[in-house]
């Protein structure tokens, strides 16, 4: 965006992306702007039988029933409770069939938004075998911060994990109880 | 008769005709290969030359709306088949008796003709069909004048003039239908013009096309009194009228190699002057019609999604209004200045939403027009004597449930017609009117709506089908099955008791088709009959494919939507009601009946639920003749729901049908009867009990309000 109306002058920083930024305990996050839709409060959310830890539920995002995922789980963070500041971040990602899907995260708070430009963006860190970076996509370093950029269509993708989860789940669950 | 050619050959002819009808009635327009054969039928194996006029000015229009729907050029290829359908019947009518111009009062009465008077506009019938054709004909009109303004910059594009061509056309063959004779003739006029312009015999420039533009605005003002008046014969346009058809035949007298420059015609009388001029803008007159029209009858097409985006938005402002409402600063204060208010609003919000719902209504009219031609041409095939009846044709319901209906009740009426009434020889052997008698009957009862088909014929024939049910195994010997199971087992697939297949029905598939249409709109079917007496089967369907009626059920924290249409009771058992089997599940008696149990809270994984039986209720659900216990925690009363459909992301979900939006604006996920029933017994491998396996099981309507004992949680 930042690109296209700065093309006629090129001495500016014409490659600079908006990102929004939000933490998750000590951590700072961001997003690209262009996949934000809103940001909204935490609201009830409804827990989804049989769906992975990391899926909070799904809200009503005015009429349209939308999942949300607890990044905290997903990332394998402590849990804590929600405070005021905790909210959703409304998302647009591109389901790896190309299908656009809306999806919410849930983040501890919201911070601002980040003009970076690419040299400012590093690849992701090697952080040795066992640990899974595929969803970073940069790190991005300002002079005082350092920002972990999330490459939210791959954050977001689950349907893989989904659908095993569902389909053991749902022989288990299925079992008609035993007696107690 | 009136034709040269010889009788038997406009017998063959007529019979043609009859068949281009049946299939008319039952094309879809997807289906391209019979459309197309349906098209060459009519344009060369039916020979229309040396018929009257009328009969092949039909068959031509019938042409020309099989050309629209096959070039995918109209939004409602069904409205231009059932035109088709429509034109080419009236030929039929036309050729049979060429003196009754198809609307004779003093026709001698027969069988078909009593329905065949049915299926005929009606004056009521007419002024929807009249609403259609005006705003048609003034979408036309708007095409033909741009397709006009292009031609004075390229007179010859062949396109163009086939655009305005075609929209004058349409007007003269939709006003020929509804006997509109002035229209119809100035409409045959221009159409005369741009046939010459098409042969090249003129240009569409200069005088030409000023002709052409005052026969839009004239057509147009004389569609648009439509809208008030009875006929075509405003006398606002008398004068103008005459004037353009004078002109209009005196050019088309003139020989192509006659002078083709024609004079901008004289201006004419003082009133009618400004019409008249090629670019003249409406005059008054045009304008006090207009408000008058939107006064009446005016209508706008919107796109059904808008439509649905408003309504759902609607349906969320409700949930929010009412959050606000239930708010505790309301209640601290209610007969503040706030609260005032917001009772207006929520007023205003509740009829809002009234509106909103009924924007997606449709009347069943329609429909009911569809069916009785339908009947008619099926009782003639069959060579049955027919008296059609449609009742309750102002019926409402949604428009998205009647496209689902209408394969259901087309099989309905045909199995009436061909299995259920008899030949007039056994009618009258039976003590009978000859004349049987179909009647279509739609109305509301208690939020659903029902449409019947009643027939007077020999009614279901109890033991033939007891004996099929037996062969297949689907019935016990000696078992006498109920109406409910007679529903089942006639609409087991490939269930049929018809000794031959005709082309109408007798395959077996119809009642099965019925079946699964009604169960997909959560609905039921339902079956009376008497032997000798005749049959109703009777569609019960909700009034809306948006808004279900759903027990709120609880199980730990977690909340769920059971739809009433599966709920059959509901009841608290005793501590040892509880059978379980070893490693096989648990079953539990309800009166003489065992059934299987699910416990809901295991099946979608809630961690504390109220296991003890006795303290917990259990529902009786049903799907596809199915039948289970779900142990809940406790319900929590009927409500209306909007259903929203599941995230598309979650994938598939077992035991959940989709999600709707709870009274507090959080979501609360819609249980899956057949998916919970299917669950069950996929672990429980060996029926152990003595539920026999489908479709013999009762289907009664479900008690909607759970038994006092057992509400009680």
């Amino acid at each position: 965006m930042a690109t296209r109306t700065l093309s006629s002058k090129r001495s500016i920083r014409v490659d600079a992306k908006k990102y929004l930024t939000f933490t998750l305990g000590k951590d700072a996050y961001g997003v690209e702007i262009l996949k934000v839709q809103e940001i909204i409060r935490l609201m009830e959310i409804t827990e989804v039988p049989r769906a992975p830890g990391f899926v909070r539920g799904v809200i009503n995002l005015r009429g349209e029933v939308i999942v949300v995922v607890d990044l905290r789980r997903k990332f394998g963070l402590p849990q804590r409770a929600d405070t005021d500041r905790t909210c959703i971040i409304v998302l647009q990602v591109m389901a790896p069939n190309g299908q656009p899907l809306t999806r919410g995260v849930i983040v501890d708070t919201v911070s601002d938004v980040l003009d970076l430009v690419d040299e400012q963006l590093e690849p992701p860190p090697d952080l040795g075998q066992g640990v899974d970076v595929s969803f970073i996509r940069n790190v991005g370093k300002t002079d005082d911060r350092v920002v972990i950029i999330l490459d939210v269509d791959r954050v977001l993708d689950f349907v893989d994990v989904l659908a095993p989860v569902t389909t053991t789940s749902s022989s288990q669950g299925g079992e008609p109880c035993s007696t107690t | 008769m009136v034709d040269s050619r010889e009788v038997p050959e406009l017998h063959q002819l007529v019979a043609a005709l009859g068949d281009v009808v049946a299939l008319l009635v039952g094309a879809v327009p997807d289906d391209h290969e019979l459309l197309t054969t349906l098209q060459r039928l009519l344009h060369q194996e039916i020979d229309v030359r040396g018929l009257p006029v009328e009969p092949q000015q039909l068959i031509t229009t019938a042409r020309s709306c099989l050309n629209v729907v096959l070039e995918a050029r109209s939004q409602h290829p069904e409205e231009e088949l059932a035109r088709a359908a429509n034109a080419v019947q009236q030929a039929i009518e036309l050729i049979e008796d060429p003196g009754d111009k198809g609307v004779a009062p003093d026709k001698p009465v027969d069988a078909c003709d009593a329905i065949s008077s049915e299926s005929r506009p009606a004056p009521v019938h007419e002024s929807s069909l009249r609403g259609e054709f005006v705003a048609e004909a003034l979408e036309h009109l708007a095409a033909a004048e741009t397709a006009l303004l292009s031609l004075e910059r390229a007179p010859h594009d062949p396109a163009l003039i086939n655009t305005v061509f075609r929209a004058f056309h349409t007007i003269k063959s939709g006003a020929g239908l509804l006997n509109l004779s002035r229209i119809k003739s100035l409409a045959h006029q221009a159409e005369g013009l741009l046939e010459r312009a098409r042969q090249r015999e003129l240009d569409l420039s200069g005088g030409h096309a000023d002709l052409a533009f005052a026969a839009c605005d004239l057509l147009d003002g004389m569609v648009r009194s439509l809208g008030t008046a009875r006929d075509d014969n405003d006398q606002v346009f008398r004068i103008q009228y005459d004037e353009m058809v004078a002109e209009l035949s005196a050019l088309s007298a003139r020989r192509p190699t006659d002078d083709v420059q024609i004079p901008v015609h004289a201006p004419p009388l003082s009133e009618a002057d400004e019409t008249l001029q090629g670019e003249s803008v409406p005059t008054s007159d045009v304008a006090t019609v207009d408000s008058s029209i939107a006064a009446g009858d005016a209508t706008v097409r919107v796109r059904i999604e808008r439509l649905d985006t408003i309504v759902n938005l609607i349906g969320e402002l409700v949930v929010a209004q009412s959050m606000v409402t239930q708010h505790a600063d309301i209640h601290h204060n209610p007969y503040g200045r706030l609260a005032q208010n917001i009772r207006h609003v929520d007023k205003i919000m509740h009829t809002l939403q009234d509106q909103a719902m009924s924007l997606r209504m449709v009347p069943l009219r329609a429909t009911f027009q569809k069916l009785s031609r339908l009947a008619r041409d099926l009782a003639r095939k069959s060579g049955k004597r027919l008296h059609f009846v449609s009742e309750g044709e102002d019926t409402e319901i949604d428009r998205g449930m009647v496209e689902r209906l209408n394969d259901a009740l087309i099989h309905m009426v045909r199995n009436a017609i061909d299995h259920g009434l008899e030949t007039s020889d056994i009618r009258r052997a039976a003590h009978k009117n000859e004349v049987g008698t179909l009647i279509l009957r739609g109305y509301h009862a208690a939020g659903s709506v029902v449409i019947e088909v009643v027939d007077d014929g020999r009614g279901l024939d109890m033991a033939k089908i007891t004996a099929v049910a037996v062969a297949k195994g689907l019935l016990r010997a000696g078992q006498h099955p109920s109406d409910s199971e007679v529903v089942n087992l006639i609409s087991t697939p490939g269930f049929s008791t018809a000794a031959t297949v005709t082309d109408v029905s007798g395959r077996g598939v119809g009642m099965d088709v019925v079946r699964q249409r009604v169960e997909e709109l959560r609905g039921r079917i339902e079956v009376r009959s008497a032997s000798g007496v005749g049959t109703t089967l009777a569609l019960r369907v909700p009034l809306t494919l948006a808004i279900i009626d759903a027990m709120l059920v609880t199980v730990g924290r977690q909340r769920y939507l059971m739809p009433t249409v599966s709920i059959v009771e509901s009841f608290r058992p005793t501590a040892d009601g509880l059978i379980s089997v070893a490693g096989k599940g648990e079953l539990v008696r309800l009166r003489d009946e065992v059934l299987r149990v699910i416990r809901l809270g295991t099946f979608m994984d809630v961690a504390d639920y109220i296991r003890e039986p006795s303290a917990s209720i259990f529902v009786v659900i049903e799907a596809d003749g199915q039948r289970c216990a779900v142990q809940v925690d406790s319900l929590q009363g009927q409500q209306q729901v909007v259903i929203k459909s599941i995230a598309a992301d979650l994938g598939n979900l077992p035991g959940l049908s989709g999600a709707a939006i709870l009274g507090n604006g959080s979501v609360g996920f819609i249980l899956d009867a057949a998916g919970i029933i299917e669950a069950a017994h996929r672990h429980v491998e060996a029926p152990l009990t003595p539920v026999a396996p489908a479709p013999t099981v009762v289907a009664p309507p479900p008690s909607l309000t759970p038994s006092p004992e057992a509400s009680r949680s």
